[in-house]
């Protein structure tokens, strides 16, 4: 009784043990799941064969199972039809259970006990009540466990172990000859490791305990397995396993004598004292197929190494599957197992927002002319440049004057009376963001011209600034008209051709201009009635692609103005 | 005796055509006017063979890169430009083979006044210069000659 107890709170232990770690991927890394079945127990594994790694927490399976093998004692056919299901708890452990809800045994030997000795006319191990040819559909024990999973290949170690508790509730009983009617328990130590994602191999090893009953003393055993399946991401899978158990007597014992009626056979013959009990050794072999949401369905066939053909013994037998096999049947489901983690893709770059188009605007202010009389009208016009598209809206102001139409893009703008340097300046305003750029042109406002005269022109050598005899023939006109009318005024142009530096034809420009004015100056005209101005090259009043005309731009022109008011 | 005396004259005559010769070139006027041995209303000046290196506009004509034969006519530019010297301005031709293949008003300085006009040290007396004037818009051709400088610019 103690060692019962002790093996029940060695498997709460173990539960306890499961720890609050929680399987989850390292940093960087996300978690993955790989396919895996159940074993016949309802925990993770391969058929019969359990394997170290366990359900994700949270997550369950179940499954069902047709279990069929053969003993040597009496060619004792037995089979189950179990549900099993286990559940995730924290990534570390599953708790499982497995019901056998029925238990069919079929003992092939006649008289029931005795025949063939304690070889084959003994009890088995395992359903030593069994006393009858065929006992029928019987609700059979039920397992309970727990697995804890130490090393995880989810966790990126090399290999899965974990360690498993059984406890098996005699829910079969003697009287129904489907079970011992004892309380068993069991313990193993499992390793397994999915080689290449390819194929997934286990072995476990361990004591399963076995409650004797009044009449019997049974054996308890080295429950042993070694197995794979493969492949394993593969819809298809195989299995393929040697599991058995390694008793630790090789008999089993009646314990009472005379036997009583409840142990012997429906034929009267009575159990032997003594019954061999061989080594259980069972090669398996499965196929399984699963979808990719954990769904499973398969067959197997498993070949009992101890088992005997009956036939060889005279032994009649209605198992048409012969005395070795049995074969195996699942469905069930399981959401797979954690995989091993796989290094997160790198996160995409932080978006960088593109960067917001620079908004420049200019604005050009134009007149034409620029230069009006007093009361005159020039005719503005701004040119914006948006890099946005925006639509302009425009805002004309000047000190004086007045303008036609200033918050138009274009606009007349009329002079005041007096003469000056007029600022007129035009504001262009984006509305999107009231970004605003101005320009501002400086009209001239000169008095009215009543009357223009114009002198012939003064021409100079190539590249010369001096007055020729036939230059200063042609002054001496403009000397006699400004002495006969002292209100003229004189504008003299200093023009060149365009051979030359712009530079230093407007220099040239100006000597030519001076010249004359220093001509006029000598002849009494008073200074103040002359004014010089140097176009240089940019006012051709010729063609300057050939000499022949190029020439006759270098001149000087003097231009009488006769405003009002002088 | 007579030995001394045909020295003694030779060397007075030497002297004597010498400074005729000083007082004549200081009687010239400040302001040059052209060489009249070569640049004369009614002569034609011979410059020579001129290359121009570059295909040019010449009186508004296509003249090819070449060598060619030029000479300046007695035909002032016209119109007239009252204030400018019209001997100044004249036609040049140049020629080749015989054939004149194109005119242009060629610019005459007198040597003494060139300074006034080009900074640039003028071509030896007897050669010429050709250079690219404003960038690429004018191509001189500077000949200097029998005292005169002779400027002519194409437009390129």
């Amino acid at each position: 009784m103690s060692r019962r107890f002790g093996i029940l709170a060695l498997a709460g232990a173990l539960f306890l043990f499961t720890g609050d770690a929680k399987a989850q991927a390292p940093a960087g890394m996300e978690e993955t799941v790989r396919p895996a079945t159940t074993s016949i127990y309802g925990d993770t594994g391969l058929w019969f064969v359990p394997t170290g790694e366990v359900l994700r927490d949270g997550t369950w399976s179940a499954s069902a199972y047709r279990l069929n093998w053969d003993v040597r004692q009496g060619f004792t056919d037995i089979s189950h039809f179990e549900g099993t299901f286990a559940y995730g708890v924290k990534g570390r452990a599953e708790i499982f259970g497995a019901v056998r809800f029925i238990t069919r045994i079929d003992r092939d030997t006649r008289p029931i006990f005795g025949f063939g000795g304690e070889k084959y006319g003994g009890v088995d191990n395992g359903y030593p009540y069994v006393r009858e040819g065929w006992i029928g559909n019987k609700f059979g024990d039920t397992f309970l466990g727990a697995k804890v999973n130490l090393l995880s290949e989810s966790r990126q170690n090399p290999v899965a172990i974990a360690v498993r508790g059984i406890v098996k509730v005699p829910t079969g009983s003697a009287d129904n000859q489907s079970g011992t009617g004892k309380l068993d328990a069991q313990f193993d130590f499992i390793v397994s490791k999915e080689i290449a994602q390819t194929a997934e191999v286990s072995g476990s090893i361990g004591y399963r305990h076995r409650g004797d009953p009044d009449e019997y003393d049974l054996s308890s055993g080295i429950p042993f397995g070694i197995g794979a399946q493969f492949p394993t991401r593969s819809a298809l899978k195989f299995t393929t396993e040697w599991y058995g158990e390694i008793f630790s007597n090789d008999v089993v014992t009646r314990t009472v004598s005379p036997a009583p009626a409840s142990i012997i056979g429906v034929d009267g013959s009575v159990p032997l004292v003594t019954s061999d009990l061989p080594l259980q050794s069972t090669l398996m072999f499965g196929a399984t197929f699963q979808t990719s949401k954990g769904l499973f369905f398969g067959g197997g066939l498993n070949w009992s190494a101890k088992a005997e053909d009956r036939e060889d013994v005279g032994v009649d037998s209605d198992d048409n599957f012969g005395t070795r096999f049995g074969w195996q049947f699942r469905i069930g489901y399981h959401p797979g197992v954690a995989g091993i983690p796989v290094a997160l893709p790198p996160p995409p770059p932080p978006s960088v927002a593109a960067p917001a188009p620079q908004h420049t605007l200019t604005v050009d202010a134009q007149c034409n002319p620029c230069t009006v009389e007093v009361g005159g009208t020039s005719k503005l016009t701004a040119t914006a440049q948006d890099s946005i598209g925006c639509v302009i809206t425009y805002q004309w102001s000047a000190p004086t004057g007045s303008f036609a139409n200033p918050a138009q893009q274009n606009t007349a703008w009329t002079a005041p009376n007096t003469p000056g340097t007029v600022p007129v300046t035009v504001t262009g305003t984006c509305p999107t963001d009231n970004m605003k750029a101005s320009d501002t042109v400086n009209i001239q406002v000169v008095p009215r011209v009543v009357k223009t005269m114009t002198f012939e022109d003064v021409y100079f050598d190539f590249d010369r600034y001096t007055l020729t005899d036939a230059a200063q023939r042609i002054l001496a006109q403009a000397v006699e008209a400004m002495r006969a009318d002292p209100t003229l005024r004189v504008r003299i142009e200093g023009h060149t051709c365009s051979i030359g530096t712009a530079e230093y034809n407007l220099a040239l420009g100006d000597r030519r201009a001076r010249s004359v004015q220093q001509y006029l100056v000598s002849n009494g005209i008073a200074a103040d009635r002359l004014t010089t101005v140097s176009f240089g090259e940019e006012q051709p009043k010729y063609d300057n692609s050939r000499e022949e005309t190029r020439r006759l731009n270098r001149r000087a022109a003097m231009t009488v103005q006769l405003v009002a008011g002088n | 005796m007579n030995r001394y005396v045909n020295i003694g004259l030779a060397f007075g005559m030497s002297a004597f055509l010498g400074a005729a010769a000083h007082l004549s070139a200081q009687a010239k006027p400040q302001t040059a006017k052209p060489s009249m041995e070569s640049s004369q209303a009614g002569s034609t000046v011979n410059l020579g063979a001129i290359r121009i290196p570059r295909a040019v506009k010449a009186g508004g004509e296509s003249l090819a890169a070449g060598t060619y034969q030029v000479r300046v006519t007695e035909t002032p530019a016209t119109p007239q430009a009252p204030g400018q010297t019209p001997q100044y301005e004249r036609w040049a031709e140049f020629m080749r083979d015989g054939k004149v293949v194109a005119r242009e008003v060629v610019t005459i300085v007198p040597a003494s006044d060139i300074k006034q006009v080009a900074e640039q040290t003028p071509p030896p007396a007897g050669g010429y210069r050709t250079e690219v004037l404003k960038g690429n818009d004018y191509l001189r051709l500077w000949i200097n000659r029998g005292g005169n400088h002779y400027l002519v610019h194409f437009n390129i």
